[in-house]
């Protein structure tokens, strides 16, 4: 439903009308949340033990349906991921880092927070390696400049 | 021309809007690119308030794709508060193309580090506690949350988005010039690794595929022989997979999302897939 509102404020900064748009962030979303949140859990905590006891009689978890649902929950994470992957990779090179924070994990048994110290560490001399390929040709340069004017004075001589 | 300079009450209605509205217009096409525009409206209304071509200029720097963790992303959007205000008084360097090379750059990232410092970390930590203070059915325990949380998140995005106004400001060049590519390449590494770690710490794709003999015990499992040759290897596959389908294949999440579902019937049916819960 949110898809709703942001396709009507897409259409208000096509036409430059900028002060609608805070109404599709901070007033429609409203409808989106009473629809899909607020009103199944106040259902949901009114109709009581009786329904969920039904709910687990018509939907066992050795079904298709509740298996297939539990599965999809594991698996849609990696979307979320894969979206900030696409942000940081541009080519195949750029997935090292990340198997390297995946090993740390799943091979390793770091967790989380000790993983972003290496990360840290791997940060900073990645850093450090591209300010040195910065002042590399910025000093060839200066050194190239003062061996042309030694170059002139022994002319000169 | 006099400097322009973005005022106090600008900067805190951006800064109200993003702790606000972050992530309350959520969509996976579009994720917190509303939220972000409406926080960056108060400022650029100020900045170009007798130029409208240079306004719709500026706002439509912002209709670009962005999600990171909102609570330290708020150093992002106070940056480009700093950067609108530095384009605004005719800083060459700053354009729309440098600006979202610096979103883009540093989203995912900081949602690396952000998910795993304050999403695996910090919310955790209050939860337990506030869990430890619900016993008998107690309403302290929320209580404490919802305070606590509140005021943690407040003052701190409000710290990084002054923070990062400072910086936008004063350090344009250093933000966009040579030194602004190294210390984007060191952040955009240690997000990536942090993104890794991210993924094999909370996400789980395990296979229940086995092969029995005629006295029903397995005499191959093959997640076992999965994780010989790498550990977590399923969630790996399948992050890298979602990624190629939207990278490579420019599908959007939603439609991954939608085969990922047809993906999970199938391997239900054919017995790749069994999460092996109950009641």
């Amino acid at each position: 439903m949110n898809l709703v509102w942001q396709h009507m404020g897409w259409a208000w900064v096509d036409k430059r009308e900028y002060d609608k748009l805070p109404l599709v962030d901070y007033v429609f979303p409203w409808i989106s949340h009473i629809c899909f949140s607020l009103i199944p859990t106040v259902a949901m905590c009114m109709a009581g033990e009786p329904v969920v006891n039904l709910i687990k009689e018509k939907l066992p978890m050795d079904g298709i349906p509740m298996k297939t649902l539990f599965t999809v929950g594991a698996l849609l994470p990696c979307v979320g991921i894969a979206i900030l992957l696409k942000q940081i990779v541009r080519n195949v090179l750029d997935f090292i880092p990340y198997l390297f924070g995946f090993t740390l994990a799943a091979s390793m048994g770091i967790n989380l927070v000790a993983s972003t110290v290496v990360a840290g560490l791997f940060a900073i001399l990645i850093f450090k390696l591209k300010m040195l390929e910065l002042r590399k040709p910025a000093a060839a340069s200066q050194s190239s400049a003062a061996d042309n004017g030694w170059d002139d004075d022994e002319e000169d001589i | 021309m006099a400097e322009k300079k973005l005022s106090k009450k600008a900067l805190n209605s951006g800064f109200h809007r993003w702790y606000y509205g972050n992530l309350t217009c959520f969509s996976q096409e579009h994720m917190q690119t509303f939220g972000y525009l409406c926080s960056m409206l108060p400022l650029c209304k100020e900045l170009y308030a007798d130029d409208p071509d240079k306004m719709a200029e500026s706002m439509d720097t912002y209709r670009t794709f962005f999600n990171t963790e909102p609570q330290l992303g708020a150093i992002i959007v106070g940056v480009t508060a700093g950067l609108e205000e530095a384009r605004a008084n005719g800083a060459e360097d700053v354009d729309s193309e440098t600006i979202n090379g610096l979103r883009a750059g540093l989203m995912g990232p900081i949602a690396g580090i952000g998910d795993s410092l304050v999403v695996g970390t910090v919310i955790p930590i209050l939860l337990g506690i506030a869990m430890g203070m619900s016993g008998g059915g107690s309403p302290m325990g929320a209580i404490f949350y919802i305070i606590v949380w509140n005021l943690f998140a407040y003052f701190g995005m409000r710290f990084l988005y002054f923070k990062g106004y400072d910086m936008g400001t004063k350090a344009v060049e250093f933000l966009v010039g040579d030194i602004g590519n190294a210390i984007r390449e060191a952040v955009t590494t240690l997000g990536g690794i942090v993104i890794g770690a991210v993924s094999a710490s909370w996400i789980s794709v395990k296979t229940s595929f086995a092969l029995y003999n005629e006295a029903g015990e397995a005499y191959m499992v093959l997640q076992e022989k999965f994780d010989s040759v790498f550990p977590g290897l399923l969630t790996a596959i399948f992050v890298i997979f979602c990624w190629w389908l939207m990278a490579k294949k420019q599908l959007s999440p939603l439609k991954v999302m939608g085969l990922l579902v047809v993906i999970a019937f199938v391997g239900v049916l054919i017995g790749f897939f069994n999460p092996g819960l109950a009641y």
